[in-house]
């Protein structure tokens, strides 16, 4: 009983901050209709900027935390409403394209992060005093005690003000129906401004709260705030009431959960995992129970950063492009063995990417997990690899990194924009979390490269030409899908499903079709990544580093051009070559998809448009609501 | 010959009744027309025959086969062809493109054949059918434009032409007239009549009710979710209780 009651005073410490998180996602996406995928990249950065205050600076924590939490975050959070979110909504942005500039938010924050203060764990210093009271057995500490008063303080002030005020009406008119809010005489811009300064603040408070327990990294804060995703999810994106209490219940949950023990394997592994994992556990089961997030008016579809136009692309910029990329990729075998190594990763990310144009840019699906796919086809390839020919190995890496995605394919067949961006982040981060952490399935793997009909390929030249030829397939693979009847087929249902479905095209087959596609390939340059490395490294396939940077390199790159993917892939490397760190790329990365609302259709496309002569179009930037209406429907 | 049949189509929504008790029949090289006031329930009777709606009471029979639970994509691989009201065109492929895939989405080829390049054996007749139904819809000065591109009354007849190459053998068509001139819906009733007289079962849901009574052989009136009157033109135009709900008040 005292075990019990000590376990839930930790867990109420822990759930208070989860709540304050997922308050935070809430409030924004109800005023102003962003769902901020950059809330753990902005946590972690405030962290940094407070840890450098009181730890470098000497800056007193009584001033140091009300200056990062009540004055650095919410100027952030305007700024970047003022910068980024305005222009999207006065362009009448869809909503996946503002989930695409959240990521590229998060891309750039977590760059600046770690080029300002590195990749190295820091040790944060605590906010709150920790003094302890014993009440007979029990331990109480202060900190928790200040950390509940704080939620229930920002619970209360946030109901009051989206409650019977004006405030409040102004908020719910702005999120019913923006449009007519604006019309009937709101500030939408007021609302929308409070919303981001409001959210942004609750963020930083999130950062400060964890980075002491946690050691300070650009990634792990940021992973472990993302995770509180499962708190907005259960709160289905508008109750403040049941955020608060999912937060809190999930805390103490996953704290009474230690006190379980199971000795039969492989529960006890699991209960394990699950012990540390219950939100990403209720994350994925919220996403899949829910039957659908209507608040989230997810009409977002793929579609709108995606440039392609049937066949008749420009078929001389797709040969210039694949030109460049060919010289670029072929070059390397000229080089020493030192030398070509370094290139050897570009083919295996390439092959990765472009799988992620298939699913996003010919399928119109979002997926934030592609690296558990590929992650999946590298460690099973390793697996099979012991006991079977490697290029066997390699094929059923392959199927088991398809299983999985046609196991994800079910649910996207009926979720679309947010929903199923997170059910796919979900999906990456469970997979991650409990296969490839998981020390008794990942311990121990020799990674050998395969023989090709008794030609061995473990030279460096000779896998490195290996590498070229299995993108070359990829590419066929990708060609086949954008010509013919199949390609027709696609781009039927990306543009239209009502019209598809009343052709005949059956949406269900097409979506876990690309699914299995895309995984499949997935999974082949995941296992060329753990060949190249001669290791299977779960930090290679992390849910955050690269599932999520991976998807938005390729739409900053035109989420429809299998050649800018291949180019994406020549950028990661060739900037680590450069600069050492592997996490250069993410600052020129995120500032593009930041800036995609500009270009739509990504940066190709960007470039693209410029050369062509402008045609007459009207912006939406100075014109009212109906305005834009009216030119919406031209 | 029937091909469509819908019988005691019931559908509520919530606690309310959309569509209640509801049987119509369309006949192969046969034109039905359902008319009705605003809210009477048309759509809704479309979308339960066509499969985009579920249905809370009744059967639809297909060629005789109760495809009652069966979906869109299946009913329309049996030969029911559609038109919608809010324009549902392939935006990005060419008007030929749009066709086409009206033409081959019926087959259901293996998508894997596509993945490997593999030709589709059965895709012969698919460019001669576009090419005929691009000339009877008068489409052929826009074949290779992005769809995206063109105006709402040519957007309709892209959406029938790509119905139309499905060799349907029952077309419903919902307020195929909408957002037409005045020469284009007498193109269009032409094409009705061509295709009727080609053996193809229609059934359209129109405002213009000139044009209905002009190219329908049979007409369902609805109100408030139920069946009025249904009979020839003339019969319908002259029953009182269909004057008093519709006839009249889009006249004034």
């Amino acid at each position: 009983m005292l075990l019990t009651l000590q376990l839930a005073l930790a867990g109420l410490a822990f759930g208070s901050v989860a709540a304050l998180s997922g308050i935070g996602l809430v409030v924004t996406y109800r005023a102003t209709g962003v769902f901020n995928l950059a809330h753990g990249a902005v946590a972690t950065l405030i962290a940094y900027v407070h840890w450098e205050l009181v730890v470098r600076q000497g800056v007193p924590e009584a001033v140091a935390a009300p200056l990062c939490v009540l004055v650095l975050a919410p100027v952030l959070g305007v700024l970047g409403y003022r910068a980024v979110f305005r222009p999207l909504q006065e362009r009448d942005a869809s909503p996946a394209e503002a989930l695409v500039t959240t990521l590229g938010l998060f891309v750039l924050v977590v760059g600046f992060t770690t080029v300002l203060w590195g990749n190295g764990a820091k040790r944060a210093p605590a906010v709150f005093p920790t003094a302890r009271w014993d009440l007979g057995d029990l331990t109480i500490r202060s900190d928790t005690v200040v950390q509940l008063g704080v939620v229930g303080l920002v619970a209360i002030v946030l109901a009051v003000l989206t409650g019977p005020t004006r405030l409040g009406a102004d908020v719910r008119a702005v999120v019913d129906r923006r449009e007519l809010a604006q019309l009937s005489g709101v500030d939408v811009d007021r609302v929308n401004q409070l919303g981001w300064a409001v959210g942004t603040a609750l963020s930083a408070i999130t950062g400060l709260l964890l980075a002491p327990s946690l050691s300070l990294t650009p990634y792990g804060l940021t992973l472990v705030v993302l995770e509180t995703f499962a708190i907005p999810v259960l709160a289905r994106l508008s109750s403040l009431g049941v955020a608060t209490v999912a937060g809190l219940g999930l805390g103490v949950a996953q704290a009474e959960l230690t006190q379980v023990h199971l000795t039969q394997e492989p529960f006890a592994t699991a209960l394990q995992a699950l012990q540390s994992n219950l939100l990403v556990v209720a994350l994925l089961a919220g996403l899949l129970l829910l039957p659908s997030l209507r608040e989230v008016g997810d009409a977002g579809k793929a579609r709108s950063f995606s440039s392609r136009r049937g066949r008749r692309t420009s078929r001389r910029r797709s040969v210039v492009l694949y030109s460049i990329a060919a010289v670029m990729l072929a070059s390397p075998l000229g080089y020493p063995a030192e030398q070509l190594r370094q290139a050897q990763a570009v083919p295996g990310l390439a092959v990765v990417l472009v799988s992620i144009v298939v699913l996003t840019g010919y399928g119109g699906r979002i997926s934030l997990g592609h690296a558990g796919f590929a992650g999946l086809g590298a460690l099973f390839f390793a697996k099979l690899s012991s006991g079977a020919p490697e290029l066997v190995a390699l094929v059923g890496g392959m199927l088991a990194a398809g299983a999985i995605g046609v196991l994800t394919g079910y649910p996207a067949i009926r979720r679309r924009g947010l929903f199923l961006a997170l059910t796919t982040f979900a999906v990456g981060v469970t997979v991650s979390r409990f296969v490839f952490e998981s020390p008794s399935l990942t311990s121990g793997i020799d990674v050998h490269r395969p023989s090709l009909f008794g030609l061995s390929l473990a030279g460096d030249h000779t896998f490195y030409a290996f590498e070229l030829a299995c993108l070359v397939i990829a590419l066929l693979v990708v060609r086949n899908l954008r010509s013919g009847p199949l390609g027709r087929a696609l781009l039927a249902a990306r543009d239209s499903e009502p019209g598809a479905r009343a052709s005949g095209l059956d949406i269900g087959r097409i979506t876990l079709f690309t699914f299995a596609v895309s995984a499949v390939m997935a999974g082949l340059g995941g296992a060329l990544l753990a060949q190249t490395t001669l290791s299977f490294d779960s930090h290679a396939f992390d849910p955050v580093s690269s599932s999520l940077v991976w998807f938005t390199a390729v739409v900053v790159f035109g989420a429809d051009s299998a050649a800018g993917a291949v180019l994406a892939s020549g950028l990661f490397v060739a900037m680590q070559l450069v600069t050492g760190s592997s996490d250069a790329a993410l600052l020129p990365i995120g500032l593009l998809a930041v800036l995609l609302g500009r270009f739509p259709g990504g940066v190709l496309a960007g470039l693209g448009a410029a050369s062509r002569p402008a045609t007459a179009t009207v912006t939406g930037r100075r014109l009212t609501p109906t305005g834009r209406a009216l030119v919406r429907q031209q | 010959m029937t091909v469509l049949e819908g019988i005691g189509i019931t559908k509520r929504f919530g606690g309310r009744v959309a569509v209640e008790d509801v049987s119509v029949a369309v006949h192969a090289g046969r034109v039905a027309a359902v008319i009705g006031p605003n809210g009477a329930g048309k759509t809704t009777l479309f979308s339960c025959l066509t499969g985009a709606a579920s249905l809370d009471g009744g059967t639809v029979l297909l060629d005789g086969t109760d495809v009652t639970s069966r979906g869109a994509d299946d009913r329309a691989r049996r030969g029911l062809g559609r038109t919608f009201q809010r324009l549902s065109v392939f935006g990005s492929l060419s008007v030929a493109d749009n066709l086409l895939v009206g033409a081959e989405a019926a087959r259901r080829t293996p998508l894997w054949r596509g993945l490997l390049g593999l030709p589709d054996r059965r895709a012969s007749g698919d460019a001669g059918r576009v090419d005929r139904v691009l000339a009877l819809l008068g489409l052929e000065d826009v074949r290779d434009q992005e769809a995206r591109t063109l105006s709402t009354g040519r957007l309709r007849l892209v959406e029938l032409g790509r119905a139309l190459c499905g060799e349907p053998r029952v077309l419903l068509l919902d307020e195929p007239a909408s957002g037409l001139s005045d020469a284009e819906t007498d193109g269009l009733r032409a094409v009705l009549r061509a295709v009727a007289d080609d053996g193809v079962a229609v059934l359209l849901v129109e405002h213009d009710v000139r044009l209905v009574l002009d190219v329908a052989d049979h007409v369902y009136a609805l109100a408030q979710g139920r069946m009025l009157s249904s009979g020839t033109p003339d019969e319908v135009a002259a029953d009182p209780a269909v004057r008093s709900a519709y006839l009249d008040r889009t006249r004034s």
